[in-house]
């Protein structure tokens, strides 16, 4: 075979390659999407009315397009509701988490201290724990303190998530300064707390904005400390898809496969935004600057 | 402002070696003094000691009269210029240079004059508006500088400063730093692994080696007197001829003890009458200005630099002159034996 | 730096947060685990580690870290595979591609676990992949979601799916490091892309310790999966039976606290956590000790 069709077959064969890649991420995103709006393509396989689902023949099937799933969501009570919810937790937490955690990290930076393994090993430790190791108290405490489904009360637990997170990212970007800026700061005589406003946050602003929408992605996305500590006033998306949007009591009750799948779209729609955007720094924030980029 | 090491080392965690080594300097106020050595030979170490952004693991830096040791870098009163500028690159030249009064929060009505001031005076004013990336190397590294001098430093610092810069650029700062050094009237310490920038800028030079210092003294002694045969070789274009006294015929004069001899190519010279040294020329050099032989005396190549329009031929035969006062005479360690 | 004036001032905020929400609640967790508390029995006093004893000897227990071990392994497992695979196809691709693919390979890890038990539950994917295969290509067979090989598979796939791309954009970053000088004298020598990939690409994967404490990580966080496996409880109508055969440590510890047939027991929940929180810690322990550079 010549070089010049080898190079093409591979390059086919690569491109089916991508492509059917893409089709593993977007199919069954893109079937969520559809099922939501009571498409269901099933039929067009079989050519018969019919679905089938296991063993059981499901009734419904067929493309009833209808966008009724959408719009109950999007009444005000059901997914805006819930999406103010949601914001407000994950930004104050964020906040929160930065105000603490940049200088945390500008220390761990740039100083070497003794206990500085131990906050590592700390904050490593809190981003991986199970949410019962803590839940369990914090469900009695919340209960006792009323804290219970409120906007504080979730802003605070998922500082367990959100501080780790922002930390320890902004430790590897404010290491990857070029050392001598900050000795050269240091030398002209500015203090810390200058530094950190005035050298090392501006150069490290990009990495502080990954690391936001980060934290706030995974606040947006938790599931298990909404499905407990909140209730019907801080009802987040994430509990909403689950448990309906617009149900106001505690309820495991399954919804209607359409109604699950529109609400699962809209959830998932800030989160896949915000990250397109910061996608750039997406493996360090997951491994917590463990690695180079 | 005098500053004074006293046995200062450093070891650095999980080293095998010092990086410095019992170093004993004394600086004096005013001048300029020039540490040279290859590298990791320690000499930034060492500045980064006298600095304080390293910690001593043994000895004691003083200035003046004050012990330093665990004065923070902050406030021991010094500037410091570092190889790659360290600019900071989220701000203007105007900025950066009025960082270190801004920092030490003594802003103040003259501040703006002052950076126009010492921004003419390095000849960068018309660049105050842009930031450190629209900038050249050479201009750079004058931001740098005026980023130092602002503070009015009783010690001023430089990492080998020049070494990112084009030759061109590094002859027309070298004049300029020295100009500086003039002006402001402190003590300037600098560092550096070219001897070039050594000997033409230095008050004393300090050589340091593997942690050590082996001379501290006027460029013209070191060069002149090196206390060490390695010294001899580091310094010169070419290096020194050292060649083991084994080798020559008993026609040179030599010391008790010494188990090296010295010379230098440029003290050699071709003479037409049977002298101290005969030899075959194996190959030559041109420089420009003048001529390397490579003469096979012996076991040994000598160098020497002759003049374009001397004698010889490659291959054949040539005598070599000098005068016994240009031998230096070395141990089997390389001590001078004066 | 020196040791100097370090500014401790900076971390106290941190530090507080550190004990009021971890270090604190996880110390009350295990008195709690000490203790035979329960919502209905809400005393405190300490009775020994009889309730860590009585664990090892619970077979639920047992069952619950099988189902667990079995979806980290495989998760972990195709999460990395696949992760390479992408890594691969996205280095050797040109500039535009690159862009334009591993835009659309990180969705997954934006999208929400929860969410991700929809995306593959037996209606979604089945329906039309089953209609196709019985129907379609009237080949008289389906896949059966009832069946333990399906839905656990099934499970895997969902969690690699939305990790994978985390592993890829690891890869890629260890495969950009790596000298192209190795792959043209490989080239020069006639090698096969094969060998090239074998000889070069994948012990440089193996050996970074990027990928090492990326590994880890993941390990622990798989080890509390919950999302998933609980969505599928309801897909199988589980969600009443204890011990069922979905069920992962967290999502086990969730039916012994909604459930109705148990009175919240909460000391015996908190052991179980105990329990997984210490492998978490030992995984913390080794990510560490691996990755010195994290200390720094």
């Amino acid at each position: 075979m010549s070089q010049n069709k080898q190079k093409n077959n591979s390059r086919y064969i690569r491109y089916i390659l991508l492509l059917s890649a893409s089709l593993w991420v977007l199919w069954p995103i893109s079937i969520m999407v559809e099922e939501g709006f009571r498409v269901d393509i099933g039929p067009l396989f079989s050519g018969r009315g019919a679905s089938f689902v296991g063993e059981f023949f499901q009734g419904q099937g067929g493309i009833r397009f209808s966008t009724i799933e959408y719009v109950k969501a999007l009444r005000i009570e059901a997914y805006p509701r819930l999406l103010v919810n949601s914001v407000i937790i994950a930004v104050s937490s964020v906040i929160v988490a930065v105000l603490a955690g940049l200088p945390a990290a500008f220390t761990m930076a740039m100083y070497k201290f003794r206990g500085k393994a131990f906050l590592t090993y700390a904050l490593l430790a809190m981003r991986t724990i199970s949410p019962f190791a803590v839940l369990l108290p914090f469900f009695l405490i919340y209960g006792r303190l009323g804290l219970f489904d409120t906007y504080q009360g979730m802003a605070f637990v998922y500082l367990i998530i959100n501080l780790p997170i922002i930390t320890l990212m902004m430790r590897g970007f404010f290491k990857d300064i070029p050392k001598e800026i900050f000795e050269a700061a240091f030398m002209s005589g500015a203090s810390d707390s200058y530094i950190l406003r005035k050298v090392a946050l501006p150069l490290a602003l990009p990495g502080l904005a990954a690391a936001a929408v980060f934290a706030f992605v995974g606040t947006w996305n938790e599931f298990f400390y909404a499905l407990f500590l909140t209730g019907t006033v801080t009802k987040t998306v994430s509990r909403g898809v689950w448990s309906g949007f617009s149900e106001s009591i505690e309820s495991f009750k399954i919804l209607e496969f359409d109604e699950l799948n529109a609400g699962g779209t809209l959830a998932i729609i800030p989160a896949v935004i915000l990250s397109l955007a910061v996608q750039r720094y997406l493996a360090r924030g997951i491994t917590l600057g463990a690695h180079e980029q | 402002m005098q500053v004074t090491l006293k046995k200062v080392s450093k070891r650095f965690p999980n080293a095998e070696v010092d990086a410095v080594n019992q170093v004993d300097l004394e600086i004096v106020n005013k001048e300029f003094l020039v540490i040279l050595g290859p590298s990791g030979s320690g000499k930034s170490s060492l500045l980064r000691l006298i600095a304080g952004l390293e910690e001593v693991s043994g000895g004691e830096v003083y200035f003046g009269n004050e012990l330093m040791n665990d004065v923070s870098p902050r406030e021991r009163d010094i500037s410091m210029v570092f190889q790659n500028f360290a600019l900071f690159p989220n701000m203007t030249v105007y900025d950066n240079i009025a960082f270190p009064i801004r920092a030490s929060g003594k802003d103040s009505e003259n501040l703006d004059s002052e950076v126009k001031r010492i921004a003419s005076m390095l000849q960068i004013e018309g660049l105050l508006d842009r930031k450190p990336g629209a900038l050249s190397g050479g201009e750079q590294q004058r931001v740098s500088l005026g980023r130092a001098i602002i503070k009015k430093p009783k010690v001023f610092l430089m990492d080998e400063p020049l070494s990112n810069l084009d030759a061109s650029l590094r002859s027309e700062l070298r004049a300029e730093i020295k100009k500086l050094h003039k002006e402001l009237g402190i003590t300037f310490i600098y560092v550096t692994h070219d001897q070039t920038e050594a000997m033409t800028m230095a008050d004393r030079i300090a050589l340091i080696k593997d942690g050590k210092l082996l001379q501290v003294d006027k460029p013209e002694v070191i060069y002149d007197n090196p206390n060490h045969s390695w010294i001899g070789s580091f310094l010169g274009m070419p290096a020194m001829n050292l060649i083991s006294s084994s080798d020559l015929s008993g026609s040179i004069p030599s010391k008790k003890g010494a188990s090296v001899i010295g010379i230098r190519p440029e003290n050699l010279n071709i003479s037409t009458e049977k002298s101290k040294l005969t030899g075959s020329v194996i190959s030559t050099e041109y420089l420009g200005d003048s001529k390397i032989i490579n003469v096979q005396v012996g076991n040994s190549i000598i160098k020497a630099k002759v003049s374009n329009d001397s004698t010889f031929s490659v291959g054949a035969d040539v005598n070599l002159d000098f005068s016994d006062d240009d031998l230096r005479f070395f141990t089997d360690d390389g001590k001078n034996l004066g | 730096m020196t040791n100097l004036k370090v500014p401790y001032i900076f971390l106290i905020p941190s530090l507080i947060i550190i004990f009021l929400a971890g270090v604190g609640p996880v110390f009350q967790s295990f008195l709690l685990s000490l203790s035979e508390f329960s919502l209905v029995n809400p005393s405190q006093t300490p009775v020994g580690f009889q309730n860590y004893i009585a664990l090892l000897s619970d077979s639920i227990f047992w069952k619950a870290i099988q189902v667990t071990m079995l979806l980290v392994f495989g998760s972990v497992l195709l999460e990395f595979v696949v992760g390479i695979f992408l890594a691969l196809l996205i280095t050797s691709s040109g500039k535009r591609a690159r862009s334009v693919f591993s835009s659309i390979f990180v969705i997954p890890i934006a999208v929400a676990p929860i969410v991700t038990g929809i995306l593959w539950s037996p209606n979604s994917v089945f329906d039309d992949l089953n209609t196709l295969l019985y129907y379609g290509l009237s080949l008289g067979t389906y896949i059966d979601t009832t069946k333990p090989f399906t839905y656990y598979s099934l499970i895997i796939i969902s969690d690699a799916w939305i990790w994978a791309p985390l592993m890829m954009l690891v890869t890629v970053a260890i495969i950009r490091s790596i000298p192209k000088e190795q792959y043209e004298a490989a080239e020069v020598m006639g090698a096969s892309s094969w060998t090239k990939f074998q000889k070069i690409t994948f012990p440089a994967i193996i050996v970074s310790p990027a990928i090492l404490v990326t590994l880890l990580l993941r390990t622990a966080d798989a080890f509390r999966m919950f999302e998933v496996p609980y969505a599928w409880n309801f897909w199988l109508g589980q969600d009443a039976e204890l011990g069922a055969s979905v069920d992962t440590v967290s999502v086990l510890m969730w039916k012994m606290f909604s459930s109705t047939l148990y009175d919240f027991p909460i000391a015996q929940i908190t052991t179980i956590a105990i329990v997984l929180l210490m492998v978490t810690l030992t995984t913390c322990a080794l990510v560490l000790r691996r990755s010195p550079r994290l200390m720094e």
